[in-house]
């Protein structure tokens, strides 16, 4: 019982540590942990073109928010603005 | 970490955001929120959950950053993923993963790209003037479409913000956006400068450069930020994209908003109202003439298939068109995602990829071609099925372009499944499932089986695929006619496998496809193995169980009176009974005689069961015939053997018999003339008035049995003996029943013309006939001559005698003397009467023999002109000594025309 239990934790790190290398071929900008939680969220069915949308727009967001310091309230406003018209 | 454990999705996200953002939970409530609503509301994916598609996407991705050595990793890498079994949806992490995917060689593509945007957007923005104002225009379009997602709100905001600056004017700004950007799309990002040159260019440029209308196409193809160009739109301008969209309803035989079907044109046609560039409204025609090749086939398809009476080979053909008409919905199902991915992300994915109107020219050129033979092919087959469909498509093969050939063969091989299906069912099993008369072989089920062989199957000589010879086919036909023969006439009940060993019937349209392609080799052979051993079977059955050479020389012995002593005999039991008028006869006391004659002779070793079959026949009565004239013998035929020997066939033996009968009974007749002539030479020498006539009637029946004999040796050694002779060699060296049926045919009919049956030869038959009339007319001339003649010999010798008598009582008694003389006068009295009475069968001799001889000479004239060189080798032995020659200045001409003929000829 406990040898199949770590075989599937093998075969799980082997599988993550695979989508990793692949992550980093295709220069994702995906870290372990970030990658480990998308590959969850993708094996619960979420759409994988809604989550990248999101990762990618968090990340514009982010950067944003580093780069324009001076400004952070006009660009949540507007981002939250332009969200809310392009979800409904 | 690497554990996959199941946590609710929200608190994935919320760990993501926090992640992402590097931020704590409470600073990023407010992604999150957006977060969950985007993924909430976007639950269902729109791309194709294919693995494979997905993979083969991130593997052209990086070839086309020129990393191969990343692409093959990476295909190493995706199968060892294979191998683990821990992720249910492997597909949807890979899409994940290449969707974030950005090109290393685009160092600042991520940062430099936003931060570049932001800080040019946000001034702007800050004056908040134009930002909206052209927002709502592409905004609200989104609204259509649901599953645009974020992704398309990205693209939105560098369309809307780019719109703005080209909306302004080719303001320099947008080159910012370019400083990090390599060569090659620089030159895509001069074109909002000189935007109005790419309007006349535009197939050039690829749909996402091109200006996604907002009017028509709701967000399509929200392409790279550093291509965008935004044109200004034109009023009832159409983009090329557009195009692309409606030409591939079209594709499918759909009206597109622009491009309708023209029903007067019958052919597809950009709506005249629309405005468009030339060169667009070119190409977009010529791709819309898939559609209309697509219709076509379609159209035939839908009518036929469902039309029973369309036959199997028809449905095969629908159902081939069917798998053509599929692998090309299946392109177009492919160009359809394309462009749904392009609607929605083409950004990372697909720019060079991605479809322009020229693209699709290129792409489409072999499906075009396919579709055009199809549409072809559906032209040419219009109103054939079965067999003659099959020939169409064959025919349709015969070309040098090897796709079409591979194309139309692949066709064909369907097509031809069930041809070959018919064609195994019959010559292995002689089962002929034809309900809608598409094979070649034709039943007629009104024939009953005593003509099953002659009549009953034929061939379809149009339902005959040309790629099956006429050989072929006739083999075809006799093989499955041997079985149907086997089963039904001979009652032979041994399976199919038995009589061809090989048999084994084609299951799969790829045996008949590799049938076609080896028609000389493997198909001839498989139809001359299955030919041999059903032709052996249905000989060996028809010789072994219904002895079909027996009967074929009981002909030959009785009724070509082969067999001499027997027929002799017959004739010798039978002349009492034959003399007498034709009504007198009846046929049991004939049968009677029969068999006394079978008994008597040699035939009595002959097979019961062929001797039983011979029966006597009496043929019409017409008044004055006497019973030879109506006697014949019959051979009873049924069964199997019927087949060989038909009712024609037997009739035709019938007359043989007939003729042969009256030769034979002329020879029997001369024997008895010859054997009067004998007898009573000597008597009558004592009656030296007599020794004319007599002379004459010697010389007048030697000179018959002279013509008799040699006809006699004519009609059994030329005729008989040499056509026999054919015929036997020809039924022994017989591969089927029908070489056997058409030798003896021949044999009949060789029989017939020479024995001087046939129509051209009446007129010899006539003389002959006169001939023979002649020889019983002098027959029975002859018999009252002797019968007088004897008569009077009894009576001279009775007077003789009493002479005598009276000379030895003269001396006793010459009292009586005057009574004696008185009486020896009277006695003189009647044989001078007699004589005086002969003396018209003087004359008569006389002239029936210058009549025979006139008839002679005729029926030699006749025969020097007959074309058959055995007739006039005949009239050499006739006239050997050129005794008639002499007398005939006719048959002198012809001779030497003929002689000198010949000698021309050599």
């Amino acid at each position: 019982m406990a040898s199949a239990a770590n075989a599937n934790l093998n075969a799980v790190r082997e599988t993550m540590d695979v989508l990793l290398e692949i992550s980093r071929l295709l220069n994702t900008g995906l870290d372990m942990e970030s990658l480990s939680i998308c590959v969850r969220l993708c094996e619960q069915g979420i759409n994988p073109e809604a989550l990248s949308a999101v990762i990618k727009e968090l990340r514009k967001a982010s950067e944003s928010l580093k780069v324009q310091t001076q400004a952070p309230k006009e660009l949540t406003i507007i981002l939250s603005k332009r969200l809310c018209v392009e979800v409904v | 970490m690497a554990t996959l454990d199941q946590k609710s999705p929200n608190v994935l996200l919320q760990s993501l955001c926090c992640r992402i953002t590097g931020k704590s939970e409470a600073e990023v409530a407010h992604q999150f929120q957006y977060a969950v609503r985007v993924i909430g509301s976007n639950y269902a994916p729109t791309i194709e959950r294919d693995e494979f598609l997905v993979s083969e996407k991130i593997k052209k991705e990086l070839l086309k950053q020129r990393r191969e050595a990343d692409a093959a990793l990476f295909s190493e890498l995706h199968r060892k993923l294979q191998t683990q079994s821990v992720l249910k949806h492997r597909w949807s992490v890979l899409y994940l993963l290449l969707s974030l995917s950005e090109d290393p060689r685009k160092p600042s593509s991520r940062v430099g790209n936003y931060g570049a945007l932001f800080a040019q957007a946000l001034p702007r923005d800050a004056h908040s003037t134009p930002f909206y104002c052209t927002r709502p225009q592409s905004l609200a379009l989104g609204y259509g479409e649901r599953s645009a997602g974020l992704s398309a709100s990205v693209g939105t905001s560098g369309i809307s913000s780019l719109g703005v600056y080209t909306l302004n004017g080719p303001t320099p700004t947008p080159q910012s956006l370019l400083a990090g950007q390599p060569p090659q799309s620089a030159a895509g990002g001069g074109q909002p400068l000189g935007s109005r040159l790419a309007w006349t260019l535009p197939v050039s440029c690829s749909p996402s450069s091109a200006l996604a209308l907002p009017a028509t196409r709701p967000l399509l193809g929200p392409p790279v930020p550093s291509t965008r160009v935004v044109r200004p739109r034109r009023d009832g301008e159409v983009s090329e994209a557009a195009l692309v969209r409606d030409i591939l309803y079209v594709f499918q035989g759909i009206d597109g908003k622009f491009i309708k079907m023209s029903a007067q044109d019958n052919c597809y046609k950009i709506d005249s109202k629309v405005v468009l560039c030339k060169s667009l409204r070119d190409t977009s025609s010529r791709l819309a003439e898939l559609g209309w090749l697509h219709n076509k086939v379609r159209k035939y398809t839908d009518a036929r298939s469902l039309d029973r009476a369309f036959g199997l080979v028809g449905q095969s053909f629908c159902a081939s068109l069917h798998q053509e008409l599929k692998e090309y919905y299946r392109l177009l199902s492919v160009l359809h995602s394309q462009l749904q991915v392009e609607d929605e992300q083409g950004v990372n994915v697909c720019t060079e990829s991605s479809l322009t109107l020229r693209r699709l020219l290129v792409w489409m050129y072999d499906p075009k071609v396919r579709l055009k033979t199809l549409a072809a092919l559906v032209d040419f087959c219009q109103g054939r099925k079965g067999g003659e469909l099959a020939s169409a498509v064959h025919s349709y093969g015969k070309t040098g372009d090897p796709h079409m050939r591979a194309l139309v063969q692949h066709i064909l091989s369907l097509v031809s499944h069930p041809i070959l299906n018919f064609l195994y069912r019959w010559i292995y099993d002689g089962e002929l499932e034809d309900t809608y008369h598409e094979f070649f072989v034709a039943s007629d089920p009104n024939v009953k089986t005593d003509r099953l062989w002659h009549d009953k199957y034929s061939l379809r000589k149009s339902m005959i695929p040309s790629f099956i010879t006429m050989d072929q086919a006739r083999k075809v036909l006799l093989i499955g006619k041997s079985i149907n023969f086997l089963h039904q006439v001979c009652h032979d009940r041994t399976p199919p496998a038995k009589i061809t060993p090989a048999s084994k019937s084609a299951d799969t349209p790829k045996d008949a496809a590799e049938l076609l392609s080896d028609l000389e080799g493997a198909f001839q052979e498989k139809i001359d193995a299955a030919y041999f051993d059903t032709s052996k079977y249905l000989l060996d059955v028809l010789n072994r169980n219904y002895l079909l050479l027996e009967h074929l020389q009981a002909m030959r012995r009785y009724l070509l009176l082969g067999q001499g002593d027997f027929i002799r005999h017959l004739m010798d039991l039978l002349k009492p009974e034959l003399v007498r008028p034709a009504t007198t006869l009846y046929q049991h006391n004939l049968t009677g005689i029969l068999e006394t004659a079978v008994r008597a002779t040699n035939a009595q070793f002959d097979n019961a069961e062929i001797l039983k079959r011979l029966d006597v026949r009496l043929l019409e009565v017409s008044p004055g015939d006497t019973g030879w004239d109506v006697f014949s013998l019959d051979y009873h035929v049924d069964g199997p053997i019927a087949t060989v020997f038909t009712r024609e066939c037997m009739g035709h033996y019938l007359r043989v018999f007939n003729f042969l009968w009256r030769a034979k009974r002329m020879e029997y007749t001369l024997t008895d003339i010859w054997k009067g002539q004998m007898c009573n030479a000597k008597l009558l020498k004592t009656m030296p008035e007599l020794s004319g006539v007599l002379h004459q009637c010697h010389i007048l029946a030697s000179e018959m049995v002279h013509f008799i004999h040699q006809m006699q040796y004519y009609i059994t050694f030329e005729v008989l003996e040499c056509s026999w002779d054919e015929l036997w060699n020809k039924v022994q060296q017989a591969q089927d029943l029908d070489h056997i049926i058409a030798a003896h045919d021949v044999f009949l009919d060789t029989i017939i013309s020479r024995c001087l049956l046939d129509n051209n030869s009446r007129s010899l038959l006539n003389q002959l006939r006169a001939i023979f009339d002649q020889i019983i007319e002098f027959q029975s001339a002859q018999d009252s001559l002797y019968r007088s003649a004897l008569e009077e010999l009894t009576l001279r010798l009775q007077y003789e005698e009493k002479k005598r008598q009276r000379e030895g009582e003269v001396g006793q008694d010459s009292g009586v003397q005057g009574n004696h003389t008185k009486d020896a006068r009277l006695q003189e009295q009647p044989s001078i009467i007699r004589l005086l009475k002969s003396s018209p069968f003087h004359i008569f001799v006389l002239f029936s023999f210058s009549f025979f001889q006139s008839i002679v000479q005729q029926f030699l004239v006749l025969l020097m002109t007959n074309s058959d060189e055995s007739l006039r080798f005949l009239s050499f032995r006739l006239d050997f000594n050129e005794h008639y020659r002499a007398r005939e200045p006719r048959l002198r001409a012809s001779l030497g025309a003929s002689r000198g003929r010949r000698l021309s000829n050599i």
